[in-house]
């Protein structure tokens, strides 16, 4: 049995609910034992990072000094915004010593800093420590005739320097994990666009406006839903949909899933482990869609190009 | 016994005013070994320097100091009075007593004075020490190579041939041609490419004094300046050139299609192939990767098909040796990958194209007949977003340095799109326009205002497509504003960048190159055509991202040089190198590894002493060395000393005061 | 830092021995033709002053400084050394001054080891558009050896 040390970050206590559930579900099928950190904190994904330098450090690192502990390889963590103040703190500590050391002077009850616990969003630790073979080979219920579109928001693979884990600009991981559970991902071009999740409290507008661009494309891709593996893209594109419904004047009826649910579902679940009452816009309709041909686009005729004649070419 | 004569410069009031001169030349006349001391007002004048000859002669004096201005002044000056008064011209040292004592201690006249008599009596020390040097000859085969059949190569050796030098001119590709050729009009005056460069090609192939090796590769350079020896390999071409008529059945036949090069992938040639009509010379070859025949023996259409009987299976890729004086390296450029740029779509949306599949495409020889058109369903594009700068001025994605031709022809892009596709519209994305050159910011104007292209300052974030279109996202600067366009058709203009095997031909041609694989210069102002080893120079964009005429300007510049290089029988070269003395040389070849030029090499001599054992000692080439003089300072076993700078001299110098 | 310098040199050059009122240091600089020299031409050309202890030999190439030219202007007169090349990358002769940049780490280490304060030997990178900065590093070091004093260890008697 692998062990992973948890940070579950105040979401999935609250309003992701629902992930952190179906996340347990999936990490027993894969027979990883998740052990949450205990008295864990805030990462400071809040005011913190833009209002003191310092406490946005020490937020993280406490959190990353009581993962030590632990004694488990990698620490996992549920929410993108969480694991990149994570990964942002722990890759200016240790490439600063000094620094470490100044911040580490301010948390001196949890003891020493080493830097020996590997930081990794669950996408990341699903793709690259239990892989898609293994996923392949979990799947009771192949998610066939199901089209989603993968949405990764900004942080999960950015910035690349940092998270160094899959393209930062059209990344895959998600796409070839629903391929495997035999789910259809569509080519959807707005995979890290910005939903707008900073001026949630502060300007709506804008994220009415961004989230709605996000909506829009995933259904020109075709998709019956949207997956997401972080909390704040899924309240952000579940939760004001009816808010952008109004703004664009049409109803977009995506359910947001998190990558969970999913595998979850694929695993063998009930639907009802799923918590469908926790989604605003309901999942139902778009997991009817399980079972369904798809339709292979048809092969077009051979364009007819304005080629001149191979003879006269050569 | 020396006799040295010493000549102290007032330059006017430059040393004059400064330093007491009356007292350097009381003080110099002490020293031993001074026959002779006099000051003079201005020693570098008719006068000064008849002066310097009258006294060699009257005084019988042996060696021959000045003091003056600084030697990278007026040495050469002073080294020919000495010629002239019949004395060995390196017998002379100069003393630098202005830049070095009358300018920089204005303020203390004594400290200079000192300063200047401790100049003169090290002078003095070192030319004691001076030998007679004579200057070096060296023999010179008159016959240059050009690696690269690009315009910049083609101009080289045309020039270098005009003046009845033979010329080799050795080309990877079937064709002569390079870049140039794939080019559909030029900026500014929008003339055909191929309208003028394919008789240039023509006048390659028929100069008698122009040697072509097509499909051939430089596989080894030895030797030094006026006398390289080159290894060229030349690759199998599976068709006799003598007897193939250039008919072109065979192509015509050939089962095989593979993806066309020159067409940059646009469209498919044929396993036997000549790589464009005008190709020089108009003989396919076959492409042994991809013809059936030579991988699995099976097909032999095109042997069959032949009248000629050209068609040999069995032919052998051939070594040939060629002895020449000089080289002209002029490999051109490559494209620059824009894999990178994942935010644009590239590999995944096919209406992604770079600058010189468009150029292919709007070639009225080009795989589309002269019409751009989207390779996605085939269909004439309206809105044509081009992107500059995508590769080049991007530290984080892509390079440093400004590709130099790309605001020039995307601007002429959007005009020829114009001309192919009436009611199109160019929308032009750009960073700066850099139009410095004659004709060309006119040109751009042109574009902007005749063709009435929409020129938008700013970088493009993200290409998504929507339907059939594909959505441009960019920032308008001017107007501070994000703005969105719909285009059939997106055109990166991307950097110019070295061939990837150009550090390695760099290593076989013992010349630098920088961090991209650009072929280095040898001073970037004063030397731009020189490599830093003497007989190799560089044109077009080997050596950094040039236009045509940059290009052409830069070969014919080289072909100056091959021909002042080769102008006399021999050459002459300053004396002051390296040698060693092989009585003291123990043979650990420490001066071998520090030499930057290759210039020393081992050979073996006779023990001596009646032994018929032999051992190894060093032997510098005078034709190569430089005399920088690094051998000296590593040889343990003091064998080697550097004409000019020897311990001695130094040595003198140092305890001199 | 006057006790600073005195801190680095090592004990057989401690206590730094008081100079006379008339004396002054005599720096042996050796400078190479491309860049160097010609950078402290310019400084000349400039009339940019610096103090006048420096007496200049032009050689070729900042590598073909034998360590012995150092030594020997050690043992001879001077009571500090200052070589000058290129800046790294632009060698005249391509790579020379890389070679000397390590010949003089290791030469550096030697005189220390017998007795001399490191600084006596200094070494530069003077560019010929660098007639300003020639001027900055002779005054340095300069400085620098007035600090340290006359040196007295090693020299040979008669030697000019």
């Amino acid at each position: 049995m692998t062990k992973l040390t948890y940070f579950p970050g105040c979401s999935a206590h609250g309003t992701s609910e629902e992930f952190d559930s179906t996340l347990k579900l999936v990490m027993k099928s894969f027979d990883v034992q998740m052990e949450e950190i205990p008295d864990w904190n805030c990462c400071g994904a809040t005011s913190a990072h833009v209002m003191t330098e310092n406490l946005a450090m020490a937020l993280p690192m406490r959190n990353l000094v009581l993962a030590e502990r632990l004694k488990n390889k990698t620490m996992g963590i549920a929410c993108a915004s969480c694991y990149s103040r994570m990964k942002t703190t722990k890759a200016e500590i240790d490439a600063n010593p000094e620094l470490a050391q100044k911040i580490n002077s301010t948390i001196v009850e949890e003891g020493e800093y080493h830097g020996d616990v590997d930081v990794k969003s669950m996408l990341q630790f699903f793709y690259e420590d239990i892989g898609l073979e293994t996923i392949q080979s979990k799947v009771t219920y192949p998610l066939k005739g199901l089209k989603v579109a993968c949405y990764y928001g900004c942080l999960l693979t950015r910035p690349a320097a940092i998270t160094r884990f899959d393209s930062p600009e059209y990344p895959m991981s998600m796409d070839r994990i629903m391929a495997a559970l035999g789910a259809t991902p569509t080519e959807f071009d707005f995979k890290t666009e910005c939903c707008g999740a900073s001026f949630s409290i502060s300007d709506t507008e804008i994220v009415l406006s961004l989230s709605g661009n996000i909506l829009e494309m995933a259904q020109e891709s075709g998709a019956h839903a949207i997956v997401v593996a972080c909390p704040l893209c899924q309240s952000n594109l579940d939760m004001r949909q009816p808010d952008i419904d109004k703004l664009a004047g049409k109803k977009y009826n995506t359910p947001v899933l998190y990558l969970t649910q999913l595998m979850a579902l694929a695993f063998g679940s009930p639907v009802k482990d799923l918590k469908p009452s926790k989604h605003i816009i309901s999942i139902e309709p778009a997991l009817a869609h399980i079972g369904e041909e798809i339709e292979i686009p048809q092969k077009k005729a051979k364009p007819k190009k304005a080629v001149a004649a191979e003879s006269e070419v050569n | 016994m020396a006799r040295v004569g010493v000549f102290v410069c007032f330059c006017g009031a430059n040393i004059g005013d400064f330093v007491d001169i009356p007292a350097v030349v009381e003080e110099t006349k002490k020293i031993k070994d001074v026959k002779y001391a006099i000051e003079y007002k201005y020693v570098c004048s008719d006068p000064g320097q008849q002066m310097i000859r009258d006294t060699i002669v009257d005084h019988r004096l042996t060696s021959i100091v000045v003091a003056a201005c600084s030697p990278r002044m007026h040495e050469k000056t002073f080294r020919k009075a000495l010629s002239d008064a019949g004395m060995n011209p390196y017998l002379l040292e100069v003393a630098n007593i202005r830049e070095h004592a009358s300018w920089v201690h204005q303020k203390d006249k004594e400290a200079a004075t000192e300063k200047s008599c401790d100049l003169i009596r090290m002078a003095v020390a070192k030319s004691i020490a001076n030998e007679q040097l004579h200057e070096i000859s060296v023999p010179v085969t008159k016959r240059a190579l050009v690696i690269g059949g690009g315009i910049a190569g083609i101009q080289a050796a045309l020039d270098i041939a005009d003046a009845r030098i033979p010329v080799t001119l050795v080309e990877k590709s079937p064709s002569i041609g390079g870049r140039m050729a794939q080019l559909d009009e030029t900026f500014p005056t929008l003339d055909c490419s191929q309208c003028i460069l394919t008789p240039r090609m023509v006048d390659v192939a028929s100069h008698p004094y122009i040697e072509l090796l097509p499909y051939s590769e430089v596989t080894e350079l030895d030797g030094y300046v006026g006398n390289y020896k080159a290894k060229i390999k030349k690759k199998a071409s599976f068709v006799n050139f003598d007897t193939c008529t250039g008919c072109g059945t065979c192509w015509q036949k050939c089962p095989v299609k593979v993806p066309n090069e020159f067409n940059m992938g646009v469209d498919k040639r044929k396993a036997i192939y000549s790589p464009f009509p005008q190709a020089v010379p108009n003989k396919p070859v076959i492409d042994a990767e991809h013809c059936t025949m030579l991988i699995k023996g099976k097909c032999g259409v095109c042997a069959k098909v032949c009248e000629k009987g050209s068609i040999d299976y069995e032919m052998k890729d051939e070594m040939i040796e060629r002895e020449i004086g000089a080289v002209v390296v002029a490999t051109g450029f490559d494209l620059w990958d824009p894999k990178p740029y994942e935010e644009y779509g590239v590999g995944r949306f096919k209406d992604v194209i770079t600058s010189l599949e468009f150029e292919r495409m709007v070639s009225a020889n080009g795989p589309t007949g002269g019409v751009p058109v989207r390779p996605s369903d085939g269909n004439v594009p309206k809105n044509v977003v081009f992107i500059k700068c995508v590769g080049s001025r991007d530290e984080a994605k892509g390079i440093e340095y400004c590709s130099k031709v790309c605001c020039m022809y995307t601007a002429k892009h959007a005009i020829l799109l114009h001309h192919k596709v009436h009611d199109s519209h160019a929308y032009v994305f750009y960073m700066d326009i850099r139009a410095a050159g004659k004709g060309y910011e006119e040109f751009v104007k042109r574009a902007q205002v005749e063709t009435g292209a929409t020129y938008l300052r700013g970088r493009v974030s993200k290409i998504y497509k929507k339907g059939d279109k594909l959505m441009v996202i960019g920032e308008d600067a001017q107007i501070g504003q994000v703005v969105e366009v719909e285009a059939d058709m997106v055109v990166l203009a991307t950097a110019i960048y070295p061939y990837k095997d150009n550090p390695d031909l760099a290593r076989l041609l013992g010349i630098s190159y920088d961090k991209y694989g650009f072929l280095s210069e040898a001073h970037p102002k004063l030397r731009p055509v020189e490599t830093a080893k003497a007989g190799i120079f560089l044109a077009g964009c080997t050596q950094a991202p040039k236009d045509i005429p940059d290009s052409v300007a830069q070969a014919s510049a080289t072909a100056a040089k091959v021909c002042a290089l080769f102008s006399g029988d021999t050459m002459k070269k300053d004396p002051m190198i390296a040698s060693v003395n092989p009585e003291f040389c123990s043979g650990c070849e420490n001066c071998v590894s520090v030499c930057p030029y290759q210039a020393i090499v081992t050979e073996e001599i006779p023990m001596g002493h009646g032994s018929e054992e032999v051992r190894t000692v060093s032997k510098i080439n005078e034709g190569v060395c430089q005399g920088c003089g690094s051998c000296v300072a590593i040889c343990r076993s003091m064998a080697i000393d550097l004409a000019g700078f020897t311990d001695m001299q130094i040595i003198n110098e140092i305890v001199a005061i | 830092m006057e006790t600073e310098l005195k801190d680095k040199i090592v004990s057989i050059e401690k206590p730094a021995i008081e100079a006379p009122p008339e004396w002054k240091p005599m720096i042996m600089g050796i400078l190479c033709n491309w860049c160097s020299y010609a950078g402290s031409d310019l400084t000349g050309t400039s009339r940019i002053q610096y103090p006048p202890d420096i007496r200049i030999i032009r050689v070729p190439c900042s590598s073909r400084v034998d360590p012995w030219f150092i030594i020997k202007s050690l043992q001879a007169h001077a009571d500090g050394v200052l070589i000058s090349g290129c800046h790294p990358g632009d060698c005249h002769y391509i790579s020379g001054n890389y070679y000397a940049r390590r010949r003089f780490l290791v030469t550096k280490k030697l005189l220390n080891f017998v007795g001399l304060h490191e600084d006596r030997v200094q070494f530069s990178w003077v560019s010929a558009a660098e007639g300003a900065k020639f001027a900055q590093v002779v005054a340095k070091v300069s400085e620098d050896i007035r600090k340290m004093g006359p040196l007295h260890l090693y020299k040979k008697e008669n030697t000019r």
